[in-house]
């Protein structure tokens, strides 16, 4: 049985690219799965818009979730996802540059799982990515 | 009978207008302070993203160096001292950002408690130094124990970063309570700084040393000082050149403090 993949939201590349990378580093053999955008992300969740087509009852393992996105904003997505009973469950994990309290309380407000501040040293974000597998993604099936 | 000393004899219409005044050049000033945080913030935020992709990519090809010639390993190098000197610019950045803005409480705080705490801090990360940090007892202000143990952590680090190289560090925090507040003093003997050159010691990016410590943001001292002024007091650094500094914080009494 494949792995469900981690959905990824967010729209800078490099951070992309770190992530791909923490991903294998840390040994994540779950697909990444990356929406730019907000919009995007939540198509791609309803198999509708773009991603129409998908079935949309295959569900990632876990959601990434940047905060500053363009169209609808970290906290937009997370309140459609806790809005609809389809993905409402669905574990998620802020992953922001900012590490102040306001963006702290707001995406927990939102209904984020935990946050994870990206850390600038790379291999502090690998350890992150390897709790974040523990914590979220180990014994976790399709 | 002595003559009483000439008292300007204003009218009352006069001192309202005048606090009036005062009061809306603060509101203004307060205006300003605020701006100015959110764009240093906003920006230390925003560098962040680029700084972690040259951090990160450079030290991925760091991981493959043997694969690069001498030159090439050189400069790389140099990349990654750069960055790891802006991501230390930028966490310091923030955090003076922070002291200014951060909200208050007041309470009795215990800061031979905070100091001994701070001296801890500091043995642990350099358990190779010989050092005395000579801490009075309860030596308490009131004010908010977050931003000042700020204050010491920064006014600590400070005295024993500028210690005399290859030298024990002596370190001695006392202090006086007086009816106006508590006067504290941590004093040092170490390479201490030019007087003359004093009255640029607080301000932001001021580093009298920065050639010979070249890891210093110069916002330390700006830190320790803009706690003291959040809480109605002040901080005076004293020194001669090789003499060692005094760091003298005034904390006034809770009821000469700002509402």
């Amino acid at each position: 049985m494949s792995l469900a993949p981690v959905l990824l939201i967010e729209d800078n590349l490099d951070d992309v690219e770190l992530t791909r990378l923490a991903f294998a580093e840390a040994g994540i053999a779950h697909p990444l799965v990356v929406a730019n955008d907000g919009a995007v992300a939540l198509d791609w969740l309803h198999g509708r818009g773009v991603h129409a087509g998908r079935d949309a009852t295959q569900l990632p393992a876990l959601v990434l979730l940047d905060l500053n996105l363009p169209k609808l904003d970290g906290r937009e997505v997370m309140q459609a996802i806790r809005a609809d009973p389809a993905t409402r469950d669905l574990p998620v994990v802020a992953l922001s540059s900012s590490g102040e309290p306001f963006d702290i309380d707001t995406s927990f407000a939102s209904g984020v799982d935990s946050y994870l501040q990206k850390p600038v040293d790379f291999a502090r974000f690998i350890e992150e990515m390897r709790r974040l597998r523990a914590q979220w993604l180990d014994g976790r099936r399709a | 009978m002595p003559d009483s000393p000439a008292v300007p004899n204003y009218e009352n219409t006069e001192v309202e207008a005048l606090q009036a005044r005062i009061a809306a050049l603060e509101a203004e000033l307060d205006a300003v302070r605020r701006t100015q945080a959110v764009f240093a913030l906003g920006l230390a935020h925003d560098m962040r993203t680029p700084l972690r992709a040259v951090e990160s990519f450079s030290y991925l090809l760091e991981q493959r160096s043997d694969q690069l010639d001498a030159q090439s390993r050189d400069h790389l190098h140099r990349i990654r001292e750069a960055s790891s000197r802006m991501a230390r610019l930028l966490a310091r950045l923030q955090a003076w950002m922070h002291v200014g803005t951060a909200p208050m409480t007041h309470a009795d705080v215990d800061l031979s408690h905070l100091a001994d705490w701070c001296a801890g801090e500091l043995r642990e990360a350099s358990p190779e130094r010989e050092a005395t940090i000579d801490i009075a007892p309860a030596l308490h202000a009131h004010g908010d124990e977050r931003l000042l143990r700020t204050a010491l952590q920064e006014l600590l680090h400070n005295a024993w970063t500028y210690s005399r190289p290859g030298q024990p560090i002596a370190i001695r925090v006392d202090g006086d309570r007086t009816p106006e507040g508590l006067h504290l003093r941590i004093r040092d003997e170490g390479i201490g700084f030019d007087p003359a050159q004093a009255g640029k010691l607080g301000e932001p990016f001021q580093r009298l040393h920065a050639g010979d410590y070249p890891d210093g943001c110069g916002l330390g001292l700006a830190m320790a000082r803009a706690i003291a002024e959040r809480h109605g007091g002040r901080l005076r650094l004293v020194s001669s050149a090789g003499q060692g500094a005094v760091a003298h914080l005034f904390l006034p009494a809770p009821e000469a403090q700002p509402a």
